[in-house]
């Protein structure tokens, strides 16, 4: 078996020629054929084998070179189906590679397919894929999270040690939390997205997930860098990420909101942030809380709801459903045509989040709607620079509950005043580098905790996460 | 802000392109009264409209013209393969321009 193991153990025994590109090749399918997760939109393993097999030699330096990996479902992929889990693109075959798909190639990585998301990436729970429900390998009656619940879950039960996903919200980072891995989110700009199906193009973010943290260092150092494609890449130099993890470079001030950790009530969870803090306090790092404001904690729902539901009317505007998506029968002209295949292809739940989007555009809401999101967004963000002007890590739990039970699910606009649940928003509205790795198992469930850092401070970022995973001993976890 | 109604709620799905149920209409009303709970509480924080709207998280954008780099053509059998209704080398497409469409044939 050697799926379970991390990105730089595999790579070692490829260039060891200890196994070959074709056998992980065949051990993943295998793997794969045995899911209990529902994780997998199309695969493409033909394609998979032929690859592996023109491998014939892996130097030192190709770290991925020849190792199998997962993209989810909203990645273009040449020649791959790629739905975004919804009706509304079925049957749509891409003629192109994202950039992010054409850098892992290039480094040699090899596509086994697309894993389930949320339709359109539009959910955090990882229930509304037209696939069906996609569920935690750690309690198959619980939620593993969204969007990006397939890769988590290829990841998890160690199918694959590294997937794509996209994180908005929390998409990727969630679900790390509920699944006992390493989820990244890079700084805004610093991957290319182009050939990402947008949902929120000022939050949407490239992001992965991979089972400790000096993989995940590795695989920034491949995929970042500017791409002349997408308007929104940096042209900062990248750098040699795992770097940071190597050679230990770190700042040392951290700090943690004094109103989210107040507002902790699982005990366990609490002792065990208490206890990483200690830890942390015990390796020379100086540790303190701050007071961020608790009306613009209230203000992350909300806002993102709003900024998100308005950007998604209009990236999703072009789905036409004329050329591939569900199929309509007797449209006398292409609005009807059009209107037909919209209704047929997107769910309810995405035809909520679209009509709210809508109501927030019209002339007369605009303002007060989504202008007035955008400029809380100011402030919410106003004030995380604030924090980073005296600290250089932020430290918080990635979940502050159990996953909930797929059973017990509420899908509509939350009412319930609450900030705990949308905390890791901050990092998309502020474009900053964040990651999840494990904390703890309550119940026998994992738990993560999450290090947020400055803009294009990503290394800086794994390199508190490789302390942390120093402290926790919770890596390289599998749930098999 | 407007106050919603059913036939907003409607209209909001016309402007996207897509039919909503009676039942989707209801569900999507009853919503509301969280959405405007909240628009309320996002207007009464301090200070909210003296900022200026934030649209992206830093402002690092690439404006240059993109090189002229030539592109290979797209490859016949990729296009066709797109289709579910490819006859020889065309693609059937469904008819969308008929007597009642807005667009002249």
């Amino acid at each position: 078996m050697w799926m379970n193991k991390s990105i730089t153990e595999i790579h070692s025994a490829l260039v060891k020629k200890k196994v070959t590109p074709i056998e992980l090749v065949e051990e993943c399918i295998s793997l794969s054929e045995k899911d209990k997760c529902n994780c997998f939109e199309a695969c493409c393993f033909d394609q998979a084998r032929k690859q592996a097999k023109e491998i014939k030699e892996i130097k030192e330096e190709e770290i991925l070179k020849g190792i199998p990996f997962f993209a989810k479902d909203n990645f273009s992929t040449l020649g791959v189906e790629t739905t975004a889990s919804s009706n509304i693109l079925n049957g749509y075959i891409p003629i192109f590679d994202a950039s992010v798909i054409t850098k892992l190639k290039n480094a040699g990585m090899i596509l086994m397919g697309k894993t389930t998301m949320d339709e359109l990436a539009m959910g955090g729970n990882g229930t509304t894929s037209h696939k069906g429900v996609s569920t935690n390998p750690y309690d198959h009656k619980r939620i593993i999270g969204g969007s990006s619940c397939g890769s988590a879950g290829v990841v998890s039960t160690g199918i694959v040690p590294f997937a794509l996903g996209s994180d908005t919200g929390d998409s990727v980072r969630k679900p790390a939390s509920h699944a006992g891995l390493v989820g990244f989110k890079p700084t805004w700009g610093r991957v290319s997205r182009y050939g990402l199906l947008s949902f929120a193009t000022s939050l949407d973010t490239v992001s992965y997930f991979t089972r400790n943290v000096l993989d995940a260092s590795y695989i920034l150092s491949y995929i970042s860098g500017y791409d002349n494609k997408d308007m929104s890449s940096s042209t900062r130099k990248k750098e040699k990420y795992q770097d940071y993890v190597l050679k230990k470079k770190t700042f040392k001030k951290i700090g943690y909101f004094k109103e989210v950790y107040n507002s902790i009530t699982n005990k366990q969870i609490k002792e065990a942030f208490d206890n990483l803090l200690s830890s942390l306090k015990g390796k020379g790092y100086i540790v303190s809380e701050y007071d961020y404001p608790k009306e613009l904690l209230y203000a992350l729902y909300p806002t993102y709801m709003i900024i998100s539901c308005a950007e998604a009317n209009s990236n999703n505007a072009c789905l036409d459903g004329i050329k591939y998506g569900p199929g309509v029968e007797n449209a006398t002209s292409w609005v009807e045509y059009m209107t037909k295949a919209r209704t047929k292809g997107f769910s309810e739940l995405i035809k909520r989040r679209f009509v709210i989007g809508s109501f927030s555009l019209l002339s007369q809401n605009q303002e007060e709607m989504f202008t007035r999101a955008q400029k809380a967004r100011r402030l919410i963000v106003n004030e995380l620079n604030k924090f980073f002007d005296e600290h250089d890590y932020l430290l918080l739990p990635a979940a502050y509950s159990l996953p909930p039970k797929i059973s017990e699910l509420d899908t509509k606009w939350s009412s319930k005043p609450d900030f705990l649940d949308n905390i890791l928003t901050l990092g998309n509205f502020g474009g900053n580098p964040s990651i999840t790795l494990p904390l703890t198992f309550i119940n026998n469930m994992p738990l993560g905790v999450n290090v947020t850092g400055r803009i294009f401070e990503d290394g800086y970022v794994f390199s508190l996460a490789s302390e942390i995973e120093k402290i926790t001993k919770l890596s390289n976890l599998v749930k098999e | 802000m407007i106050k919603i109604t059913k036939n907003i709620i409607r209209q909001c799905a016309k402007n996207m392109m897509f039919d909503l149920t009676s039942e989707e209409v209801d569900t999507i009303f009853n919503e509301f009264d969280t959405v405007y709970a909240q628009v309320g509480f996002l207007s009464s924080i301090k200070g909210v409209d003296e900022v200026e709207p934030m649209t992206f998280p830093y402002k690092e954008h690439q404006h240059k013209l993109a090189d002229d780099i030539p592109l290979k053509p797209l490859k016949r059998a990729l296009a066709l393969k797109n289709s579910n209704t490819a006859f020889g080398n065309q693609i059937k497409l469904p008819k969308v321009i008929g007597v009642n469409s807005d667009v002249d044939e």
